[in-house]
């Protein structure tokens, strides 16, 4: 069952720290002092201090939009290696964001440093939860926080998804056939690892190489094109 | 509970990034990870790249594979027989039939006996293996490699594999630097790179063969070379 998302208020410049190209003026957002920059990298080890916990507590949208789609993307790297589908990824992922506020709305974040890890045990937590059935007695009245849907894409993430996909097209189409079969099978997760191998005469070594190889070629164009 | 670690050595060396993408992690190597990137730039960023990259692939496979599905249809046998067995049966069809198939039948007698030739021809040409000196022994000795004109002769030198490279492609150079032949080599895993070769098409005199990396934006650099003096014996 996918859960309702609650909004709180209009959405107002919403920054990233994930776009390929470097912020130019209109690009970088400003809060208290602090700039988001856009930097080409996924996510960065973004130096979380009291200050910004502060701001987070102040309810500052700048900050509230940097805290939740920098915990968006990690969270996503961590649950899909867990293992779980879209939705479940998605209710988790949402219930892990709304009790870390909840920590940081009641002072409760003793080390801010240590809030990527904070945010992963409170993950941890809600996953042995959900695996546990006990998700439906989730509560819903989350009307003090803000919106920690996946949905609110700044205005460019639309371009830099259709700039990914176009580099992963590229990328299997530059592969040969049998290479371009593995990786195909492995994106589309249908079929069980060890029946691949004997479909495709491969071994399990293979998929980690080729993901290997794919991930640098496609790097390596990103960077080219950060840097033209 | 076992408490692992890893430091970032260790996650290079495991190849930590892909086998966490791939989910091919234990329990306790997914938390000793998790630990270590949360505190490291490069495999934070690595994990979330791969996690976003590995997405749109997802996608561009879906439309690939519905795309194969759309344009692959596979005929059944009663499909692609009733045609051609309505038309075989109108007298003008049929007498056009019958002299195509006589003439098939002559045409195919004549391609046997001429592959039967070749087949003799084939078994008749000797093959040689040879192994050239690599760039890790100086690569400075040239083989002698002294075959006959007709023979088949199989040279393996070593070169360096990398993950920098989508692929691998085979030179041979005579002594002023012209390609004489050029071949993809398969991805075949290991660090032996084997050419056949023809020498019939070549002139006595020293070679090169030369080993070339080609990167995903098609640039190529040498990764490996070994030479030799190709000499024919009667």
């Amino acid at each position: 069952m996918k859960r309702m998302h609650t909004k709180i208020r209009p959405k107002t410049g919403i920054v990233l720290p994930f776009l390929l190209r470097e912020p130019s003026a209109n690009q970088a957002g400003s809060s208290g002092g602090e700039v988001y920059c856009l930097r080409p990298s996924a996510v960065d080890l973004y130096p979380f201090d009291e200050a910004y916990l502060c701001r987070l507590r102040d309810r500052d949208a700048k900050t509230e939009d940097h805290f939740v789609a920098y915990f968006n993307n990690l969270l996503k790297a961590k649950l899909r290696s867990d293992g779980y589908s879209e939705s479940a990824l998605n209710d988790i992922r949402q219930e892990t964001l709304l009790r870390v506020l909840k920590a940081i709305y009641a002072n409760k974040i003793q080390n801010p440093r240590s809030l990527r890890s904070f945010v992963y045990g409170v993950c941890e937590r809600v996953e042995w939860e959900y695996d546990r059935g006990e998700w439906p007695q989730w509560q819903d009245d989350h009307d003090e926080f803000p919106d920690v849907s996946d949905d609110r894409n700044p205005a460019d993430a639309p371009a830099r998804q259709a700039e990914l996909r176009q580099i992963a097209r590229w990328v299997l189409e530059k592969l040969p056939e049998k290479d371009r079969k593995i990786l195909i099978a492995l994106y589309l997760d249908e079929k069980d690892r060890d029946e691949i191998c004997v479909e495709l005469g491969t071994t399990r070594d293979n998929f980690r190489v080729l993901l290997h190889r794919a991930l640098s070629s496609a790097r390596k164009v990103l960077s080219r094109g950060a840097s033209s | 509970m076992t408490t692992h670690f890893m430091n970032h050595q260790q996650a290079l060396e495991q190849h930590a990034t892909e086998r966490y993408l791939l989910r091919e992690m234990s329990a306790e190597e997914r938390h000793a990870f998790e630990e270590h990137y949360l505190g490291c730039a490069e495999c934070l960023e690595a994990v979330t790249f791969g996690t976003e990259f590995l997405e749109a692939g997802r996608q561009v496979a879906r439309e690939m594979s519905h795309r194969e599905a759309n344009t692959v249809h596979v005929a059944s046998w009663r499909e692609r027989l009733m045609p051609v067995f309505s038309g075989w049966l109108r007298p003008a069809s049929a007498l056009v039939f019958a002299v195509l198939l006589c003439s098939v039948i002559a045409y195919q007698g004549l391609q046997i006996h001429q592959l039967k030739n070749e087949q003799t021809l084939k078994v008749a040409r000797p093959e040689f293996r040879y192994v050239l000196t690599g760039i890790a022994h100086g690569a400075r000795e040239a083989k002698l490699v002294e075959v006959t004109r007709n023979a088949v002769v199989s040279l393996g030198t070593e070169y360096n594999r990398s993950g920098d490279y989508v692929s691998y492609r085979a030179q041979v150079q005579n002594e002023t630097g012209s390609i004489e032949q050029s071949i993809d080599l398969p991805d075949v895993p290991g660090d032996m790179a084997n050419v056949a070769l023809l020498p019939g098409n070549l002139n006595e005199g020293e070679y090169t063969l030369i080993i070339l990396g080609r990167t995903a934006d098609g640039s190529e650099k040498e990764v490996g070379r070994g030479s030799f003096v190709l000499k024919f014996s009667r």
